[in-house]
């Protein structure tokens, strides 16, 4: 054939030409058609190929074709839609027996049927189904009259062979031959074999994907088109590229065709579930009935029993409602599937489950004549007949609020209202404040992480934090390393104390930039976030706003930060996801948790609409209704497109315009902008959506997996959840009772998280345990060495040389010269505990110890204690001093029985990573013996160390026996006078003085120098000597 | 061991380092384990009888119906606490009567066959001891 120089000149000038490709331009091989859906879906191995089925016929223009082997039809009526979407003069053929084969798989006649009806349908004035064998067929064509041959009819080598010789005289001087399953090589497929034989004598070009499709230009005098496209697919690139092409094409069908069977399926098992719940919400009924029939009774007897039977027919009622609810709401589903259009296209394929709505229906109307039935007939005085009908009109509004009875009902109870004061006051109405959250069985949400494992492009993303706690930053920082791509952090907090301390943390971050501002301490973390970086947002595409939200530990929302946390960036897989669901979906503004089990029930208004509302009108959002539907980020941490905050960020806020912090709980602007982030993000043009993650629910129906991009949409298009627009659903009907604990998963999870369960220990890991003695017996130093010894194998250290000890007392070098894990310090005679400390400490450094652990001659390692403790230091970046729990008998201090923090850490078993030498210097050698411990804590968490107390690592300890003589006392309180004056706190040095004196004891003669003023926030005089709130 | 032909029948010694040896100062330990999978609380108890002050200590770990590897597996969860001291020694004697039965007199009595020692204690698997418990009570 001849290049078509002219249209090579034009692909040069106009620079569309593809460098790979040489002179390949995209129309040779591309054009609208290659973009289209196919009308008819059919489960097959062609699916793929259906964007060039529609470019050949273009590009062809056969006036004849045939298909040999037609099957479930998806490739021939690819064909007959570009036919007559081209409106052209072919004629089509489609011959199969539509019995099966070996390589088909034998089926029914509904496969004819479909087909056969489909094709009446649409395509009868140009095609016809021609079902006999291939070479009975053959004997009704003219030879030299067919343009397009397909064969797809049995695969065996011999089969295909014989099909092409017989039909081949038929073909025309412009014949295209299509043979499909080029590229399959089992099951003793043999077009390959042909096709390697004829390749070559014909110009032609194969496509690999879709089991491979060889297109054979066997006609001498082909239109330009398809001379062009076998043409450029000469060339090795530009033969890629056209492949590649249609294989991404192809692929799209492929997914949207997957998408409308798992949405057939899932409408499928939705329609299952109706009938169960059909089934219940029946026989619910049934008991109501007989309950009302007991409250008559009950109310002849007493007012007392008529209250019981009262309350039992309510709680009755409740449920039945609520399964009403779950009803309609699964009917919606069930109708939203049905009426999509995807679910339409299947439609052929699937065998339709009709949803006996006649039954539905019925019911409702069953049970509104039977409850007037019993309204009229029961022997029950007129007032509590009117007492029964209102709260069952009350309860039962969901499934009877559009019916004439219920309005007669309304339009009584206004009229009542109206007339009796006492009436109002016992309206059920008193629910306050009103119910706006979506029922739960309604409140979707997707599951993350998506199944289907993507990996999107990196974000420009701020990660933007309050962080009032300034302790929860290595908490943070763990969470942060689920984040895969680079990004910078924005920090807030309301000191500079705590801005050097959370620079501290971050002094070795690599990942991105780091601005730590200190802003004011209003508005909670809402004002800091928005006003504190309004400079910041216009640079990124993506902000992740998160806080160091902090609730008591003893309440049930102490893993309130936990569970967001771990929902929103809890593993790389979930922000992947996150970043899919943006990606995918142009039009995503906010991506926020779903709400944390426990606070589902608080999901309102509160005393904030009159304050949203007029924050509203100034972005120009008009909040007509505080009884609509509800929904928004509880907890305040969230992923946001920075463009959904636009309208939020716009309005300039600053800081007056928050009330100064009183810890309020309700009734603050950041209270009110928080139930207004889904409304800004709306307003602002985009949709939200919540996110679950299944480990961490319990108690959470509606969480939808999403398998593939296309459930994403489904997912929008069937729950497209929203807070303004037409249609919104209503509100749940009554209170939802608390859920008292967080799930079981959620807290284990955040548990081994802080104990850094799972985390190998590097056996290069250099760990020396210190000990110092002082006249300890034989037996007590043998047994905490030989404890540590096994505790540093049992963590798969090396031992030799790990054991450090020095003698404050009596030498037990003898007692332990046979053991190559003890090495002695020269003794220096009684220097005080610290200082002893200190000496191992700096030994155990200067031969290049990672991690110190300092423990008590009278004490015992238990046999995984290291391991553990290792773990947590690991799990904290090193960044924290880690004590091992005293056993049996534990020091009454507190510690947070989550993240295992603890106020402050002591010396008994205490590992100290190099870090913290570095920075803290070890012990203050000015504390001879107690309270050197507490003085270590302090500073460190003035420094940017957390602490915290490991239980997995039992330290036994003799506590239980010892005698608190005038000699132990004194040494106590005098240490307590260091402390006191090392870090400010005059009365408690005062009494110490004084307890001293009564004893006949001197006070310390020298002052120490005092620690800066901010650190002293971190000291705790409030609690005598135990420096800390006790359990018990 | 004792040579009485009904207690060999009903009982498997799978650790005993010696025998004899009842006059000594023992302190035999009776603790009854009848779910193998409450390690966490059995190594706490062992835990805190091996960190006694008192020496020498025998623990008689009578287990209910335990198959060979679950005695196996008790056996070396504790073993990095029972090794490496040479005055403390872990004897298991496991009840293995064929039906199941509420066995809890019937293992302090296995137990009680087993105790080898000058003194007897009895502590539950899910109890733990002071350091000085021992060591008062003889003193």
């Amino acid at each position: 054939m001849t290049p078509d120089t002219t249209a090579a000149a034009e692909a040069s000038d106009t620079g569309i030409a593809s460098t790979a490709a040489g002179q390949l331009r995209l129309s040779e091989y591309l054009s609208p058609l290659s973009f289209w859906s196919p009308q008819y879906i059919e489960q097959s191995a062609w699916l793929d190929h259906g964007p060039f089925a529609f470019w050949l016929i273009e590009a062809l223009k056969p006036r004849s074709l045939v298909e040999l082997g037609t099957h479930g039809g998806y490739s021939y009526f690819a064909f007959c839609q570009a036919v007559k979407a081209l409106n052209l003069d072919t004629r089509c053929y489609a011959v199969d027996h539509w019995k099966g084969d070996e390589h088909a798989g034998l089926y029914d006649e509904d496969i004819f049927k479909r087909v056969s009806s489909h094709n009446d349908a649409h395509y009868s004035a140009f095609s016809r189904l021609v079902r006999t064998s291939f070479d009975k067929a053959v004997e009704h064509f003219e030879d030299g009259s067919v343009d397009l041959l397909h064969i797809d009819g049995r695969h065996f080598y011999d089969d295909v062979v014989h099909d092409f010789e017989t039909w081949r005289p038929k073909l025309s001087d412009r014949a295209i031959v299509l043979f499909h399953d080029t590229n399959v090589r089992e099951q003793g497929f043999g077009v390959f074999r042909l096709w390697e034989d004829l390749k070559d004598k014909f110009p032609s070009f194969e496509f690999v994907h879709g089991h491979g499709l060889g297109v054979l230009g066997i006609g001498p005098n082909l239109p330009v088109a398809m001379t062009t496209f076998l043409d450029a697919g000469k060339d090795n690139a530009a033969a890629i590229e056209i492949r590649q092409s249609y294989a991404r094409l192809g692929a799209a069908f492929k997914a949207a065709y997957e998408a409308t069977r798992t949405q057939s399926h899932m409408a499928d098992q939705l329609a299952a579930q109706l009938e169960e719940a059909k089934s219940a919400a029946a026989r619910a009924y049934n008991i109501e009935v007989e309950l009302t029939e007991k409250v008559a009774a009950a109310e002849r007897r007493s007012e007392r029993r008529y209250e019981e039977a009262m309350e039992k027919l309510e709680a009755q009622k409740a449920w039945r409602v609520a399964l009403e609810v779950e009803l309609q709401a699964r009917e919606r589903t069930i109708k939203g599937l049905k009426t999509s259009t995807s679910w339409r296209v299947t439609a052929p394929i699937r065998s339709f489950r009709r949803i006996p709505n006649i039954v539905f229906g019925a019911l409702g109307y069953g049970l509104e004549n039977s409850v007037r039935a019993l309204y009229h007939l029961a022997p029950i005085s007129d007032k509590n007949k009117r007492r029964i009908a209102d709260r069952i009109f009350l309860l039962a509004k969901p499934v009877f609020g559009r019916t004439a009875m219920y309005e007669d009902w309304a339009a009584t109870r206004i009229k009542k209202k109206s007339n009796s004061k006492r009436r109002r006051q016992r309206l059920p109405e008193k629910v306050t404040p009103w119910e706006v959250a979506r029922p739960i069985e309604s409140d979707y949400s997707v599951a993350v992480p998506f199944s289907f494992s993507p990996v999107p492009a990196p974000p420009r993303l701020a990660v933007i934090v309050h962080m009032y706690y300034e302790h929860m930053t290595p908490e943070f920082q763990r969470y942060f390393r689920n984040i895969p791509f680079p990004f910078d952090v924005y920090i807030s907090t309301d000191t500079p104390a705590k801005k050097s301390i959370i620079e501290r943390f971050f002094q070795d971050w690599k990942v991105g930039e780091v601005d730590v501002r200190v802003t004011e301490n209003r508005g909670r973390d809402i004002a800091p976030k928005l006003i504190g970086f309004s400079d910041v947002y216009d640079k990124y595409d993506f902000a992740l706003h998160l806080h160091s939200k902090w609730s008591d530990h003893a309440g049930v929302l102490a893993n309130w930060r936990g569970y967001l946390l771990e929902t929103l960036i809890g593993s790389k897989e979930i922000v992947y996801s996150v970043f899919e669901a943006f990606g995918r979906t142009p039009d995503l503004g906010f991506v926020a948790a779903q709400h944390f089990e426990p606070v589902r029930h608080w999901i309102n208004w509160g005393g904030d609409f009159k304050m949203a509302k007029a924050l509203g009108k100034r972005m120009g959002l008009n909040l007509t209704s505080d009884k609509k539907v509800l929904d928004f980020p509880s907890g305040s941490m969230f992923w946001a497109r920075t463009a959904a905050l636009k309208p939020l960020l716009d309005l300039n806020l600053t800081f007056d315009d928050f009330a100064e912090e009183r810890n309020q709980i309700d009734k603050t602007l950041a209270h009110a902008i928080e139930r207004l982030y889904f409304y800004v993000c709306e307003h602002a043009g985009f949709k939200w959506l919540k996110i679950s993650h299944h480990p961490l629910m319990e108690n959470t129906p509606a969480i939808i997996p999403i398998d593939h991009h296309e459930s994403l949409n489904l997912f929008f298009h069937e729950h497209n959840l929203s807070l303004t627009g037409p249609d919104l659903p209503a509100p749940r009907v009554s209170h939802p009772e608390a859920v008292p604990a967080p799930a079981a998963g959620l807290v284990s999870r955040l548990q081994e998280k802080a104990l850094g369960s799972g985390i190998e220990i590097d056996p290069a890991t250099s760990v020396f345990v210190g000990v110092v003695t002082y006249n300890n017996s034989e037996r007590q130093v043998d047994r905490i060495v030989k404890s540590a010894h096994r505790a540093l194998e049992q963590a798969g250290l090396k031992s030799a040389g790990r054991i450090l000890l020095i003698d404050n007392g009596a030498s037990t070098e003898t007692g332990t010269q046979s053991n190559d894990a003890v090495v002695h310090l020269p003794g220096e005679g009684n220097i005080g505990f610290g200082a002893g400390h200190n000496r191992l400490m700096k030994a155990a450094f200067d031969k290049g110890a990672d991690v110190y652990i300092a423990a008590n001659p009278d004490g015992a390692f238990h046999h995984d204690a290291i391991a553990s403790i290792l773990q947590m230091v690991e799990a904290h970046d090193q960044r924290a001093l880690v004590e091992a729990i005293q056993f049996p008998s534990e020091h009454p201090k507190q510690y947070d029985p989550f993240t295992f923090e603890t106020p402050w850490v002591s010396g008994a078993c205490l590992a100290i990573p190099r870090c913290a030498y570095d920075e803290l210097g070890g012990f203050d050698d000015a504390f001879f013996m107690y309270c050197e411990d507490v003085d270590l804590s302090w500073r460190a968490r003035a420094n940017g160390f957390v602490l915290r107390l490991c239980p997995r690592a039992l330290f036994l300890h003799e506590v239980s026996n010892r005698q608190q003589d005038a000699a132990v006392l004194r040494m106590i309180y005098t240490s307590g006078v260091r402390l006191a004056q090392r870090w400010g706190n005059e009365t408690f040095e005062a009494a110490l003085v004084n307890k001293l004196r009564e004893r006949g004891f001197p006070p310390p003669e020298e002052d120490l120098v005092c620690v800066p003023d901010d650190w002293k926030r971190h000291a705790d005089f409030d609690h005598d000597f135990s420096f800390s709130e006790t359990r018990w | 061991m004792t040579g009485n032909g009904t207690l060999i029948s009903t009982m498997t010694s799978v650790s005993l380092r010696h025998a004899g040896n009842a006059m000594s100062e023992q302190m035999d330990t009776i603790v009854r384990y009848h779910d193998v999978s409450r390690t966490m609380e059995l190594e706490r108890c062992v835990f805190s009888i091996v960190g006694q002050s008192y020496r020498p200590l025998n623990i008689i770990l009578t287990t209910q119906r335990f198959s060979e590897d679950e005695i196996e597996a008790t056996r070396s969860v504790l073993a990095p606490m029972i090794d490496s001291d040479d005055e403390v020694m872990l004897t298991i004697l496991n009840w293995d009567q064929a039906e199941p039965a509420d066995a809890r007199s019937e293992l302090l009595n296995l137990g009680l066959r087993g105790a080898t020692g000058r003194y007897l204690a009895f502590l539950d698997y899910d109890d733990v001891l002071y350091p000085e418990a021992y060591e008062l009570l003889v003193s």
